[in-house]
This record gives C-alpha cells, sequence and structure tokens, in this order.
C-alpha cells in the first residue's frame, strides 16, 4: 500500500482534479479520517480526498507537514536547540502567516479540515472566520453563512425584546 | 454558494463558528434564523462552546439573587457589569423558597416547607430569556410509623447529564438525624433512587455545577457546637456516582462556610485573620492548599465576602468593606511543594476601602447571594423535562411585574460593593 523512502512511509493522496501528492504517513495521519482509512487498511495505493481540489490539498499538506510532532531522533535534536515554548511560538507565527488567505479559500480550508477531521486546522479556520467579523457584527455573520433571514419583522421584534439585554 | 450550503449544514456552523463567539454575541444569533434559533437553543450547542472555550460575558461580571421577603416573597435575579446591560428576572414565589444552583443557564429555586409532603416543589428558570416552568416531583410516602416521621424534602441540586441528555435532581430528605440523597431522572416516569445517606443533619447545603454534568454540594451541618466533619459531596450526573470527599484539616478554628469557584475548579476557604486560604479542588477530587491571600488592613479577622474573576489570571476579593485585586500568576512559593502543587502567598496588587453605605432598610440584613457558575444560555426550561416536552410544550414567558425600585437598589449595591471597586483597581494598577 504504501512506498518506502529513506525509512519513512509514504502515503499518495489523490485530489478529485487527478493531482497526486506524495506524503509521509506520519503528516497524512494529522487527518484522523485518513488516519482511520490506514488503520482499518482501507488505504489501497492511493487514497482519494473527494471534495477537495489539489489547491486546497496542496495547502493542507503545508499545514499538516509544518504540524506533524517531531518524534524520535530529529524531535530530540529539535528540541537540544530550541525551546518547547520558542517553538509553539514560532508555529503561531507560521500559523498566522498561513491563515492569510481570502475569504473563498478560508471557506475551502474549513470546509477541508472538517472532512478530514484535522481539530488545529479547523480551530485556526473557524476561530479567524469569527477574529474578522469586526465587532461580530450579525449582517456580516449572516454573509457568511449566507443564511437567509426568515421572520417575519414582527416576530424578529419579539425575539429581540425577549433577549433584549444582549442586544443593547 | 449552494453546494457550500450543501456541504456545511447548519448544525456544522453553528458548532464550529458560532459556538466561538463571546456569549453575548453568541445569543444575538437568534435573529439570524429560525433553525440556527432552534439550534441555540439546545444545551449542545451551549456545552460544545464551554468545551471549546469561548469567552463568556465581559470580565469582570456579578451574577447575583437578591431575595425580598416583604411584603412580596420575589427573587431579583442580575447580572451586573460595566460594558453589560444588566441582565435582570424576577421570580414570584409563594411561601419559603431558597436557591439551590445553576446549570446550563437555568437557575433552579426550592420550596423550603415544613410538614407532610407529597412532592417537591421547585422553578426553573432561564434569566436570560425570562422564561420559567414549575417542577414538581411527586414522592412515595416517608418510611416509619404514622405521625412520627415528618420529613422535610426539597430540591439540593441540579445537573446535566450529557451523554444521555437528561437533566437530573437530587432531592434531600431530612427527618431528625437522618439525611437521604435521592436522585430523579427530570421526565420520566421512574421514581426517586436513594444514593446516599447518612446520620446528620444538613444545615445549609451549597451547590455548585462546574459544567462537564458534575455538581459539588458542601455540606454543612446542624450540630454547632459539636466539631462534626463536614464535607462536599461530588455528584456525576451521568453514572450517578456520589462521592463524599472530606475537607482537608483546618488551620484553625473558623469554618469552612462557602464555595467559590476559582479557576474553573471549586474552592473553598478558610479565614485566619490576616490571611486567607484558599483550596482547590482537583478533577480527581484532592484539595490542593493553592493560594494565600495576604490582607494588608487592619480589619483583623474579617471573612471573605465576595470573590470576583477579573480574567487574565487577576482575582477580585472583598473583606468587609475593602477589596484587593490579587494576580494568581505572581507570588511567592510558601513552603515545600506537595504532590506537584505548590502553594502561593499572594500580596495584593491593589487594595482600596469601599465607601457605600447599604440602604437602611437592607443594613443588617443579607440576603444575597452570588452565583460564581452562572454562564448565559437560551436553553429553554422546558428542556428540562426532555425534547419531547421541548417540542409540544412552550414555557411561560414570566410577567412577574418587578418593584422597580428595589431592583434598582439592588442593581446598584452590585454595581458598588463589586463592580466599581474592581474597576477601579484595575484601571489603577
Amino acid at each position: 500500500m504504501a512506498t518506502r523512502e529513506a525509512g519513512k512511509k509514504m502515503i499518495m493522496l489523490k485530489s478529485p482534479d487527478g493531482m497526486e501528492f506524495e506524503v509521509e504517513e506520519a503528516v497524512a495521519m494529522e487527518s484522523q479520517t485518513i488516519r482511520k482509512m490506514i488503520e482499518d487498511d482501507c488505504a489501497d495505493t492511493a487514497i482519494l480526498i473527494p471534495n477537495i481540489n489539489s489547491k486546497i490539498l496542496s495547502r493542507v499538506i503545508e499545514y499538516c507537514n509544518k504540524h506533524v510532532p517531531t518524534t524520535g531522533a530529529t524531535g530530540a535534536a529539535a528540541s537540544d536547540t530550541v525551546a518547547p515554548a520558542a517553538l509553539a511560538e514560532d508555529l503561531k507565527i507560521w500559523d498566522a502567516e498561513f491563515i492569510k488567505v481570502n475569504r473563498a479559500t478560508r471557506f475551502d480550508l474549513i470546509q477541508a479540515a472538517s472532512y478530514l477531521n484535522i481539530k488545529g486546522l479547523l480551530d485556526l479556520t473557524s476561530q479567524t472566520t469569527i477574529d474578522t467579523i469586526s465587532d461580530n457584527s450579525l449582517e456580516e455573520i449572516r454573509s457568511f453563512l449566507s443564511t437567509k433571514n426568515d421572520y417575519l419583522p414582527e416576530e424578529e421584534q419579539t425575539i429581540r425584546r425577549e433577549n433584549q439585554w444582549a442586544f443593547q | 454558494m449552494a453546494d457550500k450550503e450543501a456541504v456545511f449544514g447548519d448544525e456544522f456552523m453553528a458548532d464550529e463558528i458560532l459556538a466561538r463567539l463571546p456569549a453575548r454575541c453568541a445569543v444575538r444569533c437568534v435573529v439570524l434564523s429560525k433553525r440556527f434559533r432552534q439550534l441555540l437553543r439546545t444545551p449542545h450547542f451551549w456545552l460544545r462552546r464551554r468545551h471549546l472555550g469561548a469567552p463568556g460575558l465581559d470580565l469582570p461580571h456579578a451574577a447575583s439573587l437578591y431575595k425580598d421577603e416583604f411584603p412580596d416573597r420575589t427573587f431579583y435575579f442580575q447580572v451586573v457589569g460595566p460594558a453589560l446591560a444588566t441582565l435582570k428576572h424576577t421570580v414570584n414565589v409563594e411561601q419559603w423558597w431558597e436557591y439551590v444552583n445553576t446549570c446550563n443557564g437555568l437557575v433552579l429555586l426550592t420550596v423550603q416547607e415544613e410538614g407532610q409532603q407529597s412532592s417537591v416543589h421547585g422553578v426553573v428558570f432561564n434569566p436570560a430569556t425570562k422564561e420559567e416552568v414549575r417542577l414538581s416531583v411527586p414522592l412515595p410516602p416517608p418510611t416509619g410509623k404514622e405521625g412520627e416521621s415528618n420529613p422535610r424534602r426539597s430540591f439540593l441540586g441540579f445537573a446535566y447529564a450529557p451523554s444521555s441528555k437528561v437533566y437530573k435532581a437530587l432531592i434531600c430528605e431530612v427527618d431528625r438525624h437522618d439525611t437521604r440523597l435521592m436522585v430523579v431522572s427530570l421526565g420520566c416516569q421512574q421514581g426517586p433512587r436513594t444514593l446516599f445517606s447518612y446520620d446528620e443533619v444538613p444545615f445549609w447545603p451549597q451547590c455548585l455545577h462546574i459544567g462537564n454534568g458534575k455538581i459539588y454540594i458542601l455540606i454543612d451541618n446542624m450540630n454547632l457546637f459539636e466539631d462534626y466533619p463536614w464535607f462536599v459531596l461530588a455528584f456525576d450526573a451521568d453514572d450517578e456516582i456520589i462521592t463524599r470527599i472530606d475537607l482537608p484539616e483546618k488551620e484553625s478554628h473558623v469554618s469552612f462556610n462557602r464555595m467559590l469557584v476559582v479557576c474553573g475548579r471549586p474552592c473553598i476557604y478558610e479565614d485566619k485573620g490576616q490571611d486567607t486560604v484558599l483550596w482547590l479542588l482537583t478533577p480527581d477530587h484532592r484539595w490542593e492548599r493553592r493560594y494565600i491571600l495576604v490582607k494588608q488592613s487592619s480589619e483583623f479577622g474579617y471573612c471573605l465576602s465576595a470573590a470576583l474573576d477579573c480574567g487574565g489570571g487577576l482575582l477580585f476579593a472583598k473583606f468587609a468593606s475593602c477589596a484587593y485585586l490579587y494576580n494568581l500568576n505572581v507570588g511567592e512559593a510558601a513552603g515545600e511543594e506537595e504532590q506537584g502543587c505548590c502553594t502561593r502567598q499572594l500580596v495584593a496588587v491593589s487594595s482600596m476601602r469601599i465607601e457605600y453605605e447599604k440602604p437602611e432598610r437592607f443594613k443588617y440584613t443579607t440576603f444575597q447571594r452570588y452565583l460564581w457558575d452562572y454562564h448565559p444560555t437560551l436553553v429553554s426550561p422546558a428542556s428540562i423535562f426532555g425534547d419531547a416536552a421541548l417540542i409540544s410544550g412552550h414555557c411561560e414567558i414570566s410577567d412577574a411585574a418587578p418593584n422597580h425600585e428595589l431592583a434598582g437598589t439592588f442593581v446598584e449595591m452590585t454595581h458598588k460593593l463589586i463592580i466599581d471597586p474592581a474597576m477601579q483597581m484595575l484601571s489603577s494598577i
């Protein structure tokens, strides 16, 4: 199922638009969905990732590459030179840079993170969404969720009155 | 956008996006659409917020309950903060009622009556939506000979069991020298089940709900002259296990008389004159002697009357008419480390005298309670009877007419005693 390269188990991920990405198994397993496939031995020569195009998939892999915990020999070497707190700080800066994308891409990343079940990426993308909604404006939330208001004006007034403390 | 909507159901959006909003903004999302209002009314949504660590109400704020016995019996609930339009609610009751606890943004009051009772009565209200329901649990007649046994029965606490999605109430039955604790699942036909009994009589039990389906009850007891051990009972609503946690050995003769929430954990404290020792409960039910608050005032021996989380590790504490601000993250280690915990001796970063005279009428009465564990939600009180009741039945919107003068006085008292001093000290550091 997986090829070997320099002692590391590799795995192939395929996007629906036909692109293939060879990644380390440990990196792919940042996704709980893929981890489950591998553990259940459902992963054949390549894993097809539906709904996620190659542009988004490559960004997801980039995220996983950065966030895969360094273990064993490389991990020991890293912690010899850099303190864990500094490493976390470095990761934070990297995340902030990574998430500087337009709204459509962020939306796609949320979807990908949700499907692939990558908690860190989902937290990052969702939290960034909340943080970029200025003053938590209801209109912006409504447009981001593309929700239609199905209240009659008087119904909405009643609901606002019931929760008046939150609207003041 | 059409295909995206298909992938992202409203549930997903509520769980992943809206659940990260600060509390007040999350509440405002009820006007997005009818479907979102439905989702925002479920305990699931508010538990999810908690799990994600979403911000609550702006800090500092104080939730408190004032009781007026005369001329009417009325409870005044309020949340007061500097940046917060006051959240207020009023409940009219008959007879003698007591506050029990708060869970998922719902507040339970219980009737305290003497004499034969075939049921236990309570009121559950959500101050954030002003809805309330009456709660009544039928009980089997007391055991023992007729005329001899006349137990007093009341609610002792209630909690939400996340795995079974059922609210459970603890009922306390006190009969002379015996106390029995029973649990009942609300909205079920099944009668109450006895969990625990002991041969002491609780005096002022106090119940705290920290989340994750657990409540903690501090059991004080009636015999003030003998040194009975007091204890805390931890009740897990999911598996209905009740654990007795003995209190740490006292270092003075002053009793542990209240529970607070500090750092999101149950906390008891011991006033030792110049110092107050805070003990925090660990998830595995050990007491950690965590902080020593040093008072710098000459007012010796006054007990802690309020403690408030101001965010960023800052704790506001009030002893009689002196208020202090402590930084929980900065303090000198006092003594040896024990089981991975080290006691920190904290000197206040700021302190001040509170120059406020309570109105004449309330000078010598204290009937006020701080609800450390209150977090606003949109959960319907009818949901305590299960999902079916939530769909079919609806709650009354309370139309209790508050005495506006009293309500205003209570809000002012919380401002003058807690919020204003806290704000003044926060701005000075």
